[in-house]
């Protein structure tokens, strides 16, 4: 009987059963949230918008180890000289022997890091995408919008000064964005420096201990009086970088800078740096990381000759000594049997959790002796400015005091030649640079002075002495002895014994953006892509 | 089954078990009714139908009845008549029925034999008559039970009994004829004989056959629209492989298989007619009992530095190859368009064993295989090392003595053990089928070890009888592995390996690790810790003991369906599995692995993942006759596929102690601490129709819809579903027709159009943020202006048979156009995000799928050969003019009109090209001047290495043809398959870097001869090789190109079947000798072209260090009780 019923049930509704079961299994309800991401309402609670200003500080000098190497080892590290390479990537054409390849794409990475790059949890969030969201999600006037264009000055200026033009105006509101010059670019970098100077100094003036960006800062913990210091001490250093081309606007920038009430930096502790206190996830100091990971990097021979002709008491601070020896010994970038020298030279010694530093007391001190040097108003003497940029720099390594004075005293030592104990790449010096301030020197030898001292004070920040070295031909460096540079490659001919002056505009933006950047390399570049083309700002 | 290929494939052990289990469900029946009361001679039916066919009277007879018919197909019951009788008895029905035809019947027992009237030669005399007993079996020995044994020219028969037993009394000059429904008709003389055991061979005759295409409905194969081989168990398992996939290269017309490097149980790349999506899946579809499984595929490695977190693994591999009854492969779209998106590439259709009624059967079986290298690269050993201490290549001095050093010592033997045992039985109510199987294997590097456990339950129950049944299984599947292959340069002994010197002792490092006394334990022991080479600077021996990966997986598939009949001509049927898997991925580096991977400590990974994937499905069918000319046979029904993934990865170098791998000693924080917390859930919902139209049985319209909704397109402005529509249209013409069928047998031609597509990848249709200490913003433009990519396919083809089936011929010719790819390309990142998501480019595939088999008989020995042969061509015929980059992985682009696919550091690249194929491969080459001569330095006698990459050739054969031979002799059946692939070609890196270090034959033989031979001048062998093969993957990999092409002896396997005789019948044992990729016949690469180190679309053809292909030999057991 059960069996009747259930049978006799089934006949009657089995069609409509099925039917509903169809119906069912078609049109369930269907969802594409991704559960691993946030969306807007997720950003909006505690107005999380500001943890984009962490992601372009972390995006400034990226600390994963392959884009670090990239954006900043293997390009302006080893053009200052800092870094030699115990590696022979690409059968040894590659950038450090100014040949470009679009299949290694090194020379892409800085484009890739400031304007933002899908990949890996490694990679660096990128800088202007983050920039974007601030823009977007928190108006131009907001105070977290000034915080943001500071950052993005201080990225911008990086990749500028590593290309050339960019598309900057047009960021994210074109779909083909059109190049800028850098001339441009550059200007616009002390309008938006002045507006957020101005906008952070009425909010400190209103509470000096208002915390706009608490929790959402690596560098000063959200202090506003350190964020107008580092925001003039940027502004003094582009403005310093446009002295030879505009000295009018330079020295006006520069004197602003200096003068504002609360001024630049002047003391380690405002250093402008990543800070591993401040909550950075598992942070170390990418130069240690890719020293211990990779293996590869080791000291220059340029600085080799430098730091040992002077004796300099921040050797064991920056590099290792070499095992054999207990001497302080490089190798030179550029070379035909890079890896003969591999495990042997010393290599650099930074701290596994030393603050990455952007800009620093010294450096500021530096800038303001060349301001100085030019007879700008900078608030004392180049000398006392030469004298306090390397005690700074010393301090910061925490030298003695003896050690210090008697190496700013030292009159005597002079660069020395590059003994190479591991190959045949010895090389005489370059310089005959004294340290010891010679008031009686011409101007030239005080800038050599100043900004050979200064470039000894920016190690490890490569990019910016590479910059530096670009603009005023100081240190003098070793040249590249094996040029892979040639007429049919990507950046063209580099001319024998003549230094990088640019990088080619990264290969990505050919395939993704082809037609604007033609026209851009024939309006800003003369026409060719070359990575012999001096920027705009270099001009002596 | 002893018959040609056509009908191995074609012909399934599942259907004619089927109609076995029928017969037997139905004589079941019979006999437990005998033992109430004799022959219910006298059953009385009641018919009154009006121009009905024959065959429907016979089914109402069978209805009111217990009798049964069986009659072959010169039986002719299509007639149409008209019955009306009340309470009338069966026999003068049946009289009244055939009297105006040629139909005479025999009434043996409960069957009624129907048999063609022939003009009986009456004039025979039968003056003695005794009883003659004999057994009936297939050709496995099984026993046929309910087979008509019947004396010739009379009415005089009787039945086999549950063993195949039959008793009948006949005289010396009878003829007995034996006939069963699928098998040959035996006649067979008495003589003197009192015992007559038969063995039947399946009917290639046999038209009515059925077979499972998509969603599990069961068609006659005669009807269909498209290409459908069929498989059966006996033929995958007969050389028997932990992947069952590995047993199906050569054997099936339109599909291409490539095995991968990582060993036993690893993945496999299966093709079929072509490659076509650019960027979406290029995976075939594996369906279950009717229901798709999702493919577990493991991420494949596109780098050379390193492979994925989880092995290489996919979730067809789980499967234990003797709970298969068969499969089925749909090689076309039109096929497989019930399956939407996910058939796009075709679909292997699995069918699993249900059990059979009858008595309880016990089978056993064992297959042991042992392996060792089949290909490996030419060594030398007569230069030794360089004279640099640090140095690991070998340009030094000629030594006095050549050195015993042969990497090959280095593998051992492999070895792989698979034992299944299996319980079936049931009766008339309810069958099962219970297995349980073991694989446990070693590879051939140290330390590789393999185990599966395979647990099978799966039931059918009728709960109502004849409306409502129920079909339930229930898998669990508990696989472990550590050590998998790696073909690639971190954590691969076989670099060391390889590249050591043959003047340098290995046996000083087979102490891998030395007491450490600053650790107090042990280190590992390597000088050569400093190799700018990645893969030199660990210990080859401490790197499969000490670098472990350990690999384990659960899977459970629970499965359950039930079939309803809501009337003759309606049922509804509903179904559905959950399918889990959960895997734990270990990486444990042990203290002192070199610092590049692990800290000081160790380094240890920790990696949990859980799949959950629910499937349920409802249809409907019908089937109604219309008339004595249409039939039309419709579906309509609706599924939801649901897949869910969560994963948690930890990664960290150790705390302080060293080796102790937990997560609670890993340094969480650390700057080597990597975690990966993923989700992701998608669903997809469809609803679907079938009809079939079939006019007088020989001419058939085929009509499907589907309309998917996908969760993957919600978000996005156009739609979320897509509607995939496909026609079919056969003709049976050597039916149509009137032909000489002794000549023409039989002759269907078909066609048909289908249309399918690819959706979007998940999660594309809105912005989103990368959550995190720095948040990250999308860097991909919302895709939300695309739609679904489509591939259009349109196939003819012709089914032959000749001279009564002797010659069987299938031929299928397919175009494919894949339209409207759907692309993500980077964009400027200028613009404000790197990557954007477009529909455009076409893939087009056009091929051939060959079949001939063929039967002949050589005195006592039957031969059955039989060949497949595949041809493909593929073309990209547009691709976006302002695109694309970096779609996947390491993919790169040098010139707006191409996309590199692949890339190993700028020296091998496949790049797709307007014009070009998805297999092109683009390679280094040496720079020569404009007559073709290489440049050769004048004073450093150097060469120099061309950077820009020129195309050599493509990946992809330019056809495979399978051959395969059947011998059989009394029990014995020696069976072999030859498998060729011909065109393609292949890249080393392997090769170069052994000619890199000096360690090649190559190198040996260069230094012996003087140098390198340059146009007609020598060059300094070591200036040469460290130029062209330098870097990490060699540079000028030209010269490091090889033909693809190889003919080997894939499958060998003699079985011999011992006379069930011997053991009264009670016992089958089946004895085999088996051996694959015994013989390399032809093959001119230094690794075997077969195999692949990445088993997705792309990285084909490129061998960096990959384990070499194995060859094997085994042996098997099955005893069947």
């Amino acid at each position: 009987m059960m069996k009747n019923n259930i049978t006799n049930f089934l006949k009657r509704k089995a069609l409509w059963i099925s039917l509903i079961l169809i119906s069912g299994f078609t049109t369930s309800c269907l969802d594409n949230r991704d559960p691993n991401m946030l969306i807007d309402e997720d950003m909006e609670k505690d107005y999380q918008w500001a943890a984009f200003i962490k992601s372009m500080q972390v995006s400034v000098v990226p600390l994963g180890q392959n884009q670090y190497q990239l954006t900043d080892d293997l390009h302006g590290n080893n053009y200052a000289g800092y870094i030699g390479e115990m590696q022979d990537w690409n059968n040894n054409t590659n950038s450090l022997t100014y040949f470009f390849s679009s299949s290694l794409k090194w020379h892409d990475e800085m484009f890739a890091v400031t304007f933002g790059k899908a990949g890996d949890e490694t990679v660096a969030p990128g800088n202007l995408p983050s920039w974007n969201m601030i823009r977007k999600k928190t108006g131009e006037s907001s105070i977290i919008y000034q915080f943001a264009q500071i950052m993005k000055v201080m990225q911008m200026h990086r990749a500028t000064d590593t290309y050339g033009p960019l598309p900057y105006f047009g960021y994210g509101l074109e779909a083909n964005p059109k190049y800028d010059s850098q001339e441009a670019i550059y200007y616009s970098f002390f309008e938006d420096l002045d507006a957020a100077i101005k906008q952070l100094t009425d909010a400190y003036n209103q509470d000096p201990k208002a915390r706009p960006i608490a929790g959402n800062d690596y560098m000063f913990n959200s202090n506003l009086e350190q964020w107008i210091k580092f925001a003039n001490s940027l502004k003094l250093r582009l403005a310093i970088r446009i002295s030879y081309i505009d000295p009018v606007k330079a020295k006006q920038y520069a004197e602003e800078a200096v003068k504002h009430p609360i001024g630049v930096i002047t003391d380690n502790k405002d250093n402008a740096a990543l800070r591993e206190e401040y909550g950075i996830v598992q942070y170390r100091h990418p130069l240690n990381r890719i020293t211990q990971i990779f293996n590869e990097p080791a000291m220059g021979a340029s600085i080799d000759s430098y730091m040992n002709g002077y004796n300099d008491p921040r050797l064991p601070s920056y590099f290792t000594s070499s095992a054999a020896s207990r001497t302080y010994h490089g190798m030179p970038s550029g070379i035909s049997n890079p890896k003969s020298y591999f495990g042997k030279p010393s290599v650099p010694n930074v701290a596994y959790g030393a603050d990455l530093v952007f800009i620093s007391a010294s450096e500021v001190a530096f800038l303001r002796a060349e301001g100085a040097l030019n007879n700008w108003d900078m608030g004392g003497a180049a000398e006392s400015f030469y004298t306090k940029g390397i005690e700074l720099s010393m301090q910061y390594y925490e030298i003695q005091n003896s050690a210090i004075s008697s190496y700013i005293n030292d009159s005597n030592s002079k660069p020395a030649a590059f003994a190479d104990q591991i190959s045949s790449n010895t090389t005489s010096a370059v310089s005959t640079v004294n340290i010891k301030w010679d008031e009686s020197d011409g101007k030239e030898s005080k800038l050599e002075k100043i900004i050979t001292q200064k470039w000894l004070a920016l190690y490890p920040n490569g990019a910016e002495a590479w910059a530096e070295h670009r603009r005023t031909g100081y240190p003098k460096l070793f040249a590249i002895k094996t040029n892979a540079s040639g007429s049919g490659s990507v950046g063209g001919v580099i001319p024998s014994g003549t230094n990088i002056k640019r990088l080619p505009l990264p290969s990505s933006e050919y395939t993704t953006n082809g037609t604007i950047v033609d026209e851009a390399v024939n309006k800003y570049l003369n026409g060719t892509d070359a990575a012999s083309t001096k920027l705009w700002w270099d001009v002596k | 089954m002893k018959n040609n290929l056509f009908f191995r494939c074609n012909t399934p052990k599942l259907i004619t078990k089927t109609m076995k289990i029928t017969l037997f469900l139905l004589f079941l029946g019979i006999f437990s009714l005998q033992a109430k009361m004799s022959y219910s001679q006298d059953s009385q039916v009641t018919i009154n139908e009006k121009e009905v066919r024959i065959s429907d009277i016979i089914n109402e007879i069978e209805k009111q009845t217990d009798y049964l018919f069986v009659y072959n197909d010169q039986v002719e019951t299509a007639k149409l008549t008209s019955v009306k009788v009340k309470d009338a008895a069966v026999s003068s029905v049946l009289d009244d029925l055939f009297k105006e035809t040629d139909i005479t019947y025999t009434l043996a027992g409960k069957h009624i034999i129907l048999s063609k009237r022939t003009n009986a030669n009456k004039t025979l005399q039968t003056p003695t008559k005794r009883n003659i007993t004999g057994v009936v079996v297939d050709e496995n020995g099984a026993p046929l039970i309910g087979l008509s044994v019947v004396i010739k020219n009379t009415t005089i028969g009787t039945t086999t009994d549950l063993d195949g037993k039959y008793i009948i009394s006949a005289g010396e000059n009878d003829v007995l004829v034996f006939s069963y429904v699928g098998y040959l008709s035996q006649e067979i003389k008495v003589e003197n004989n009192t015992s007559i055991d038969v063995t039947m061979k399946p009917d290639s005759k046999m038209l009515e056959t059925v077979v499972v295409t998509a969603l599990g409905i069961k068609r006659e194969e005669k009807t269909l629209t498209y290409n459908v081989q069929q498989l059966d168990t006996e033929y995958l398992t007969a050389v028997k492989d932990a992947n069952i996939m590995n047993s199906i290269s050569g054997k099936v017309a339109g599909v291409t298989i490539n095995q991968s490097a990582s060993g036993i149980g690893g993945s496999t790349r299966v093709v079929m007619r072509g490659t076509k999506s650019i960027q979406g899946n290029n995976e075939v579809l594996y369906v279950l009992d009717g229901m798709p499984m999702i493919g577990f595929k493991s991420k494949q490695s596109t780098n050379f530095y390193e492979g994925g977190d989880e092995g290489d693994f996919e979730g067809i591999s789980m499967l234990n190859p003797d709970d298969i009854e068969s499969m089925s492969v749909l090689t076309g779209a039109a096929a497989a368009a019930l399956y939407g998106n996910k058939g796009a590439n075709g679909v292997i259709l699995i069918n699993t064993k249900k059990g059979q009624e009858g008595n309880v059967k016990v089978s056993y079986s064992n297959s042991t295989s042992f392996s060792n290298p089949f290909v490996m690269p030419e060594f030398q050993n007569t230069y030794g090392k360089t004279a640099n201490a640090s140095s690991y290549s070998s340009w030094g001095e000629k030594m006095a003595t050549p050195s015993s050093y042969d990497p090959e010592d280095f593998f051992q033997t492999s070895y792989n053990t698979m034992n299944s045992i299996a319980v079936s039985g049931g009766n008339d109510v309810s069958t099962f089928h219970a297995s349980f199987g073991a694989t446990n294997a070693r590879g051939i590097t140290p330390n590789n070890e393999y185990e599966r456990y395979n647990f099978a339950l799966r039931n059918y129950t009728t709960l109502i009888k004849d409306v409502l049944t129920m079909d339930a299984s229930l898998y669990y599947i508990n696989q472990s592995d550590q050590n998998p292959a790696q073909a690639n340069l971190y954590f691969n002994p076989i670099v060391p390996i390889y590249l050591f010197s043959p003047g340098e002792n290995i046996n000083r490092y087979r102490t891998y690790e030395h007491y450490n006394s600053s650790r107090n334990f042990k280190t590992q022991y390597w000088p050569y810790d400093n190799q700018a080479l990645d893969g030199l600077k660990q210990n080859p021996f401490w790197i499969t003991e000490r670098n472990l990966f350990e690999n384990s997986r659960d899977r459970y598939m629970i499965s359950l369906g039930f079939n309803y009949k809501i009337n003759d001509w309606l049922s509804a049927s509903v179904r559905g599995r959950i399918d889990r898997l959960e895997m734990t991925n270990e990486r444990k580096l042990y203290a002192s692995t070199h610092s590049q991977f692990s800290g000081k400590t160790g380094n240890y990974r920790n990696k949990r993942s859980t799949y959950k994937n629910m499937y349920a499905d409802a249809l409907l069918t019908a089937d109604k006759q219309f008339g004595e000319d249409f039939r039309i046979i419709a579906n309509i029904g609706g599924s939801f596929d649901d897949a869910r993934s969560e994963y948690l990865a930890l990664e960290g170098d150790l705390l302080g102690t060293a080796n102790f791998f937990h997560l609670d000693n890993v340094e969480f924080g650390g700057s080597q601490f990597k975690k990966y917390p993923v989700k992701s859930h998608q669903r997809i919902n469809s609803g679907y129709a079938t009809a079939q139209l079939a006019f007088k049985n020989y001419l058939f319209l085929d009509l499907t819809g589907r309309y998917d909704y996908f969760s993957t397109m919600e978000g996005s402005n156009n739609r979320t579903g897509a509607f995939y529509p496909s026609v079919g249209l056969s003709g049976i013409l050597s039916d149509m027709f009137s032909v000489n069928k002794d000549v023409l047998s039989f002759f269907k031609l078909r066609a048909s159009y289908a249309m399918v597509g690819n959706p979007l990848p998940i999660y594309v249709t809105r912005p989103y943020y990368k959550p995190g200490g720095q948040p990250t913003p999308s860097q991909f433009a919302p895709a939300t202006d695309v739609n679904e990519e489509k591939t259009k396919a349109f196939e003819i083809g012709t089914d032959i048979k000749l001279f009564q089936n002797k010659i069987d011929l299938r031929f299928t010719y397919y175009n494919t156009n894949t339209e409207n790819q759907l692309l993500q390309y980077n964009t400027s990142p200028a613009t404000g995000s790197y990557s954007r998501f477009i529909n455009a480019g076409k893939v087009n595939n056009w091929g051939i799928e060959l079949s001939l088999g063929y039967e002949q008989k050589i005195g006592p020995v039957n031969w059955y050969p039989s060949m497949t042969y595949t041809f493909n061509r593929n073309k990209i015929k547009e691709l976006p003019k302002e695109v694309p980059d970096g779609f996947d992985q390491g993919g790169m682009m040098t010139a707006p009109d191409h996309y590199v696919v692949s890339d190993v550091d700028g020296v091998y690249q496949m790049i797709l090209k307007e014009g070009g194929t998805m297999s092109d491969i683009y390679v280094q080459t040496v720079q020569k001047d404009p007559n073709g001569f290489i440049f050769v330095h004048p004073g450093t006698g150097a060469v120099k290495v061309d950077p820009s990459m020129q195309h050599v050739g493509q990946a992809a054969p330019k056809y495979n043809l399978g051959f395969r031979n059947e011998f059989t002799w009394n029990n014995f059946t020696l069976d072999f398959l030859v498998d060729a692939r011909v065109g393609g070609i292949v890249v080393s890196s392997t090769q170069a870097l052994l000619d890199q270090y000096g360690v090649s034959k190559a190198t040996s033989d260069a230094r012996d001869a003087g140098g390198v031979q340059i146009n007609g001048g020598y060059v300094d062998a070591q200036k040469y090789y460290e130029t062209i093969a330098g870097g990490k993957a060699g540079v000028a990999l030209v010269e490091y190109t090889y033909s693809a092409t190889n003919v080997r002896l894939r499958e060998l396997s003699l079985t011999y079947k011992i006379p069930p005789k011997l053991f009264k019948n009670k016992l089958d044992i089946t004895l085999s000798l088996t051996g694959r990729n015994l013989l390399m016949f032809y093959n001119s690469a230094p690794f075997d072209p077969g195999l692949t180190g990445n088993t997705g679309t792309y990285y084909q053809g490129y061998d960096y260090f990959m384990q070499p292909s194995l060859r094997s030999f085994g042996f098997g057991v099955k005893i069947t009780l």
